[in-house]
């Protein structure tokens, strides 16, 4: 699904992913975990194609493609999707209609049909059930107003209504309480499927109790210093992750 | 009332000064003589009418030969502070206090005289005529990287006259002072207090400016502070309005280099027949730079006053940041307030807001606090306080916002019985 | 990268010319041309006396300077202040003696005039240079009770209700362009509402300018009487032209008792070239005096044309708990100015006013916001919220703020709120993540920004409001 060569990147002139690895099979699930500041969101932004980002070095494979050449559209359009940390806010645009655009912009580039109205909100109904999110949200402006948990919830509808292949959940955890992280939780896991990637990105655990991943990775120093199982998340909640750089360096 | 030429050229011969002080007074006559006093048909004097004050002046406006009546010397009751003081503008240069590291000039005797800024339109007519015949004031040096343990207060007595004043306060890289100016003065007779003020904020320089108009109310009023900030530097003003008949100030603002950032702060209570006009001007000329300003109004009886505030963010300067707010309280049925805030933006890498509310007291709040027990008079007392003390908790010098705080109680109506100790 | 850029290679849609034989007077402004103006209209004397009257103040004054507009001096005297297209008679009588080119014009603008085809429930009166050439619906709107009909022939017919009202909104000697429009004013809309009346269907005007060198100075007066409603619509447009284009209209609308007046406008002169050349200005006075109580007067406005936009739309609150609504989207782009906002005065008890304005400025436009509330002394109780929105697009434009709020009454409680910011980079990257390209999501992100005033629009202008933003966007981003 994808593969990550040596990937460099830089932000405002300073390198941030310093020569990245990763791979990253059809259907499964892959925890990037790493204390703050380790490039985490720097790496979500640039897969998903981000402006202030700049790639020096390496490559990005993404279902063949060179998935760096592409405008962040153009990524959307083959299935890349970005669960944002910080769901925008965009006054006086509805949340139905961004999607109908996002979603028949999408339709237009695979040779699709795009959808009517009415096949639309029936379909986005029908999703917008899966994440409890109440239908009237749809008329509503794009997160303006939205409670922290009410925006999270937005984008994993969003995600549900756009059918990626390969889904990036950037914190999503962050700033949510039990309750609504169950809901999130809930919404991908329903989301799951053999042809559906994820790369969930997270600071704590916690988030992994209820999205269980195949593989957890550890991103420090702009490179991934430890791969292992599910109970390696549980290994760094308990013993933090100096340990990790420790190790890497003997 | 017209310029007369003939008295200016005239007083201005009579004055002492260097040969750049008289390049300056040229150039200020030059500019009074083409421009003339403003009028009620110049925007920025379109709600404030000066030609009244000029009349009652006449040929004093231009040498003011009243003796000088016995003037009580001002003091801020509990503020520490190293001291200068003025009488009509004139340094009292034996009652000093000074600490190491500051350097004071009178300004004939000083040759560093800052570049006038007579061309910006906000207090055109005065600040040329201020150029022209400014006797009094001092040059203020303060020496790089020091922080000053006390406040450097600059305090001004009226006895009634006609003064022309011309501080230029100079902070040098890296120091932080906390300067005061206050203006103060029960003259028997109207004068009128014509003062500017430059300050200079050289490269990471902080000052926090507290600028206390007291005076009597037979005075009038105009004053004018032009801050040119460097690199980095920090500017916060509180400026207090609650003295005068009849006062204009006009603060001009220039962000003239990288990050550096402002803060003003005001609030004026006005009230029997009081006549107060506040303008501000911020340049915004560098990239990086904040300005937030956050000016505050109560009017009693039927005083009258104006804001304009004005926030112009110049081609360039980028990533610009910029609040403005400016709300007022009406107390009674005849007093006025005409506010304009303005915004000109000549590029699209900013933020910028601006706010303007009038109004009386909340009848809500009001109701809800006499439900409460308190009678009328005391809700009402309670919710001006509490509109005016939104200003004065922005005020970091504990012993100044209490100096302010009391000045401003004193001038509310129907003085409170209440103890209001830990009210902020 | 930054992908909200300026404004390139808009197209002006509407910039065609079409080629009909017209009688129009040469260059130049005296009394003869009035007269002559006023001859060819078959007026009576107190008509010619009045604009005699207001020609003569108008000599006495001068163009005002006030406004944030870099403006090249105009020369009055190389204006022709009259142009009708020449039919076969005098005057069209019907739709069928209308010139078939000037049908299809309207047709290309979108406007049938032959009723079969008219947009159902909007009555139309098109407004060709200086005369009205058609009004559409007039049988049925007669069956209400309505006036709606080219103010030439309101003269003509309804002499006293015209003379009671023309010019007691805005008089002759108001402000410099008014002084100009009353001395030569040519047509324009009539309506009158009777009392009780509400008028059975939108009722809509289109100004078109085509003959070159000539001014258009329309005149339009509204009456509302007691407890009726009327909403009003008005299109504009213009052709391409090399060299500027003078507009100086006049409107005044009179709301009595419990009346309502909704007037929209969807402003689309030419705007000159991406250079600046050409375009029309417009120097527009539009002006409702509430005079009832409870009357309420709303203007809505979507300005996307002209080269230079001077234009006030402003409510005098007499009534007490009168009501007046101004809501605003201004765009400039390439060397477009617009000086625009409101005024509200205050003068009735309990009088309330909302004012929202959004500007939107690309390319090397410039933009003022210039608005003034005034709470008279009298206006107990008065409220005004005014909220003023800039949305900057680009680094060589300009979006300026001048509000004048003057308050003379304690019980009165004004708001004033304003934003400028341009358009967030990260608003943009979020819409090209969910698969929207840069330029649908900048037209979508300055269409929600205007949402607020286009929900304001009767529906056949809202959708041509969105088109026109749409179409105004093209090339916005680089």
């Amino acid at each position: 699904m994808l593969t990550i060569e040596n990937l460099h990147a830089r932000v405002e002139g300073k390198e941030i992913l310093k020569g990245l690895n990763l791979e990253i099979g059809s259907g499964e699930i892959h925890a990037i975990m790493g204390p703050n500041g380790a490039g985490k969101s720097t790496l979500s932004n640039v897969l998903s194609g981000r402006g202030g980002y700049e790639v020096t070095q390496g490559r990005v494979i993404y279902q063949g493609k060179d998935l760096l050449a592409m405008s962040p559209e153009e990524r959307a359009w083959e299935g890349v999707f970005l669960a944002f940390q910080y769901p925008v806010e965009i006054p006086g645009v509805n949340n139905a209609y961004l999607l109908k655009a996002g979603l028949n912009a999408k339709r237009k580039y695979l040779g699709l049909q795009e959808l009517d109205a009415m096949e639309f909100m029936s379909m986005v109904r029908e999703k917008a059930a899966t994440v409890e999110l109440d239908a009237a949200f749809l008329s509503r402006s794009v997160n303006e107003g939205f409670s922290g948990g009410e925006k999270k919830r937005n984008e994993i509808f969003q995600m549900a209504v756009l059918e990626p292949s390969f889904a990036i959940l950037d914190e999503t955890d962050s700033g949510l309480d039990i309750d609504a992280l169950r809901v999130v939780a809930g919404g991908v896991n329903q989301l799951r499927s053999p042809d559906r990637s994820m790369m969930v990105v997270t600071h704590y655990q916690r988030l992994l109790d209820y999205i269980e991943p195949d593989v957890v990775h550890v991103l420090m120093d702009g490179q991934i210093l430890k791969t292992g199982d599910k109970s390696l998340a549980k290994v760094l909640e308990s013993r933090g992750y100096d340990w990790v750089r420790a190790e890497a360096r003997s | 009332m017209s310029l007369d030429a003939e008295l200016l050229h005239k007083a201005v011969a009579q004055l002492h000064g260097s040969s750049v002080h008289h390049d300056l007074r040229q150039r200020a006559v030059e500019d009074l003589l083409t421009q003339g006093f403003p009028t009620t048909r110049d925007e920025h004097w379109k709600y404030s009418d000066c030609s009244p004050l000029l009349a009652s002046l006449g040929a004093r406006l231009y040498h003011d030969s009243h003796p000088v009546d016995d003037v009580e010397m001002a003091r801020l009751v509990d503020v520490e502070s190293y001291t200068l003081h003025f009488v009509d503008g004139v340094w009292d240069k034996e009652r000093s206090d000074l600490p190491a590291g500051i350097t004071v000039t009178s300004y004939t005797e000083t040759t560093d005289l800052f570049a006038p800024d007579e061309e910006s339109v906000l207090s055109q007519g005065f600040t040329s005529l201020n150029g022209a015949l400014a006797s009094g004031g001092v040059m203020v040096d303060v020496a790089e990287g020091l922080s000053l343990d006390r406040p450097l207060a600059m305090m001004h007595s009226s006895s009634g006259k006609v003064a022309h004043v011309r501080h230029q306060v100079r902070v040098g890289q890296a120091s932080e002072v906390v300067l005061i100016e206050h203006f103060s003065g029960e003259g028997a007779h109207s004068g009128l207090t014509n003062v500017v003020t430059a300050l200079h904020l050289s490269e990471g320089a902080r000052v926090a400016h507290y600028r206390l108009q007291q005076e009597g109310l037979l005075q009038a009023h105009i004053g004018r502070l032009a801050v040119k900030q460097q690199r980095d530097s920090h500017y916060c003003s509180h400026l207090l309005t609650l003295g005068a008949a009849w006062s204009r100030v006009d603060v001009v603002i220039s962000l003239a280099d990288i990050g550096a950032n402002c803060q003003l702060n005001g609030l004026y209570l006005l009230s029997g027949r009081q006549h107060g006009d506040h303008h501000i001007q911020i340049d915004h000329l560098a990239p990086h730079c904040q300005s937030d300003t956050h000016y505050r109004g109560v009017l009693d009886g039927r005083a009258r006053a104006v804001f304009n505030g004005k926030v112009v963010v110049h081609k360039g300067a980028v990533k610009s940041h910029s609040t403005q707010s400016n709300a007022n309280l009406l107390l009674s049925a005849n007093a006025e307030v005409d506010t304009k805030p303005e915004l000109e933006i000549y590029n699209d890498d900013v933020k910028c807001a601006h706010g303007s509310t009038t109004g009386r007291l909340d009848q809500q709040q009001l109701f809800y606090l006499q439900s409460r027990g308190l009678s009328e008079s005391e809700a009402r007392q309670l919710l001006t306080l509490a509109f005016v003390g939104e200003v004065m908790t922005r005020m970091n010098e504990p012993a100044l916002r209490a100096y302010v705080q009391k000045g401003c109680f004193a001038k509310l109506p129907h003085p409170l019985d209440m103890n209001m100790e830990g009210f902020l | 990268m930054s992908e909200a850029q300026d404004f390139v290679g808009r197209e002006y849609d509407a910039g065609f010319v079409t080629d009909i034989e017209s009688d129009t007077l040469p260059p130049g402004l005296n009394e003869d041309v009035i007269r002559h103006i006023s001859v060819k209209k078959g007026e009576p004397d107190w008509l010619l006396h009045w604009r005699l009257q207001a020609f003569e103040h108008w000599q006495t004054m001068e163009s005002p300077d006030w406004a944030h507009l870099n403006i090249a001096p105009i020369d009055y005297q190389s204006i022709s202040y009259f142009s009708a297209p020449k039919s076969p008679k005098d005057a069209p009588q019907s739709l069928d003696e209308v010139d078939p080119k000037l049908l299809e014009t309207y047709a290309k603008l979108g406007i049938p005039l032959r009723e079969h085809a008219a947009l159902a429930g909007v009555a139309v009166d098109a407004v060709f240079d200086s005369v009205s050439v058609a009004t559409t619906f007039k049988g049925k709107l007669k069956d209400a009770g309505v006036i709606f009909c080219p103010i030439s022939e309101a003269v003509r017919d309804y002499p006293e209700l015209v003379q009671q009202y023309l010019g007691s909104v805005v008089p002759t000697s108001d402000n410099f362009f008014a002084a100009l429009n009353s001395a030569v004013f040519t047509d324009g809309s009539f309506v009158f509402i009777p009392k009780g009346v509400r008028c059975p269907m939108e009722l809509s005007t289109y100004f078109r300018i085509n003959a070159s060198n000539t001014g258009q100075f329309e005149r339009t007066l509204i009456i509302a009487e007691e407890r009726s409603y009327v909403s009003y619509l008005e299109g504009c447009t213009a052709p391409m032209r090399d060299e500027n284009q003078l507009h100086a209209a006049v409107v005044e609308l009179v709301v009595l008792e419990d009346a309502q007046i909704k007037y929209s406008t969807v402003q689309n002169w030419y705007p000159g070239d991406e250079n600046g050349v050409g375009g029309i200005y417009n120097f527009v006075t539009k002006r409702a005096e509430c005079r009832g109580a409870r009357a309420k007067v709303s203007w809505t406005q979507v300005e996307t044309g002209s080269a230079i936009t001077w234009k006030y739309p402003s409510c005098v609150l007499l009534g007490e708990s009168s009501v007046g609504e101004f809501y605003s989207v201004a765009l400039t782009a390439n060397c477009q100015q617009a000086d625009t906002g409101t005024k509200m005065i205050h003068i009735g008890k309990n009088s309330r006013s909302t004012i929202i304005s959004k500007g939107i400025s690309a390319g090397r436009g410039q933009q003022s916001y210039r608005g003034l509330v005034r709470i008279g002394k009298q206006a107990d109780h008065a409220r005004n919220y005014t909220q003023c929105d800039s949305l900057i697009l680009g680094d060589q434009c300009g979006a300026h703020t001048f509000p004048y709020i003057e308050v003379k009454n304690a019980t009165a409680t004004v708001e004033h709120e304003a934003t400028t910011s341009k358009i967030g980079e990260d608003q943009l990257f979020y819409c090209m993540q969910r698969g929207i390209s840069a330029e649908d999501a900048v037209g979508l992100i300055v269409n929600g920004f205007c949402k607020d005033v286009f929900k304001e629009l009767p529906m056949e202008f809202a959708v041509e409001a969105n088109r026109l933003m749409e179409v105004s966007l093209e090339g916005a981003v680089g």
